[in-house]
């Protein structure tokens, strides 16, 4: 309780408040910069300055959180993650800008991981890393523009995008700062009323569920870690119908984008 | 606290949704600015995820899971209208398909040039130069 001492003085109260101004606006200036446009870009000025503004970011509101395994895989998977969105923002190139979305994949299948998801985790990669950054990549393939072009090298009112997407910013992190120690939910938790995760349908996953629950070092209870299982429970059980809807969305999806794609008048297939 | 809490993850989550917003904004090519989509769509993800850790409850990672079917469908109907767009105009620029805005907004314009595109020279005319080629001989002169 040393280092965050200062942060908890209250029950749940979390220590970003208007401060985040200060790195929110930072950053923004950074992506300014970086933004692409025709008369070039100052990358050494705004990559330093996005640099910046992430990193205080980072220590405003990680401030209360003593160092442990966790806070140290957190700030590896977040930081990549959001200098993943930064570059994926600012390339002019589009193929690597793809390439930096497959960061932000993994970086968000690592906060996954963290999260107690490791099935949600494979199918993030899977479906994103694998399927959808490769149709990208083989729709750029197919539409291939060479730098510099109108839709690459220029950017649409740069600086009021950054201002519209910091005060957005700003806005969520004033209201999580706000409300988030007057949140019952994970005070709930933490006092064990609510484990909703023993409620699966299927009855002996739950009595498995029941034996297996755990308590991490804060007292918060483990999912338990045969996650797959219970989603798939989960899933099956309560969702049986949205389950079957989503096969249909899938095979509808595919006839449309056949048909959008074919061209017209000749009736040939791409 | 000794290990990031509901509200942490959150703040990642928004700082990722943000920065899609930024480049839906600002980007101006239609692939680039369905990539932001997916980016705020990873940010919302990440938000069930995190729920769904601190109530106990798996039901947010059900619907992760339908975000992502959803998400599949989403970029392969999308892929398929830039593909039609782009056989149009040739280009993946969104400006080229800007009379579509209300009445009342300006056109964008692009005033600046872009660097290393100049504008075109005029053909270099040839200096008279070396020997003159044989012709045949005129049958009449003057």
């Amino acid at each position: 309780m040393t280092a965050g001492m200062f942060a908890i003085t209250e029950a749940g109260a979390y220590p970003w408040s208007w401060w985040v101004l200060g790195p929110i606006s930072v950053g923004m200036l950074g992506i300014y910069q970086l933004l692409p446009r025709p008369e070039g870009t100052s990358v050494r000025t705004g990559g330093f300055l996005a640099v910046f503004g992430l990193a205080g970011l980072m220590a405003l509101v990680l401030g209360g959180v003593l160092l442990s395994v966790e806070t140290v895989l957190f700030c590896l998977f977040s930081g990549v993650a959001v200098s993943g969105a930064a570059l994926l923002v600012t390339l002019a190139n589009p193929a690597r800008a793809a390439l930096a979305f497959t960061v932000v994949v993994l970086g968000v299948a690592g906060l996954f991981l963290l999260l107690a998801a490791p099935f949600l985790m494979g199918a993030n990669i899977i479906v994103y890393a694998g399927a959808i950054v490769v149709t990208f990549l083989f729709v750029l393939m197919l539409a291939q523009q060479q730098l510099p072009n109108d839709a690459d090298s220029r950017s649409r009112e740069p600086f009021l995008a950054c201002l519209a997407g910091g005060s957005a910013l700003l806005l969520i992190l004033l209201a999580l700062g706000e409300d988030a120690g007057k949140l019952e939910s994970y005070q709930e938790v933490r006092e064990g009323r609510a484990l909703e995760a023993t409620r699966s349908p299927v009855a002996p996953v739950r009595r498995a569920a029941e034996s297996d629950l755990r308590l991490d070092m804060s007292g918060v209870p483990a999912l338990p870690a045969d996650n797959t299982a219970f989603l798939g429970a989960n899933l099956y059980g309560r969702h049986l119908i949205a389950v079957e809807l989503a096969g249909v969305l899938l095979v509808v999806a595919t006839l449309g984008a056949i048909a959008v794609a074919q061209r017209s008048g000749t009736g040939e297939a791409l | 606290m000794n290990s990031p809490d509901l509200p942490h993850y959150l703040a990642c989550a928004a700082v990722l949704f943000v920065l899609g917003l930024v480049g839906f904004l600002a980007r101006r090519n239609l692939i680039l600015m369905f990539l932001s989509v997916e980016l705020m769509v990873q940010g919302v993800a990440l938000n069930f995820v995190a729920f769904a850790r601190f109530r106990g409850n798996l039901d947010g990672q059900s619907f992760v899971l339908f975000m992502l079917t959803v998400a599949a469908c989403e970029a392969a109907l999308a892929l398929a209208l830039i593909l039609a767009l782009y056989r149009t105009q040739a280009s993946l620029d969104v400006s080229l398909w800007q009379n579509l805005r209300e009445d009342d907004l300006d056109a964008t314009e692009d005033d600046e040039p872009l660097p290393g595109i100049m504008p075109e020279a005029p053909l270099p005319s040839l200096p008279v130069a070396g020997i003159a080629p044989a012709r045949p001989e005129e049958s009449n002169r003057v």
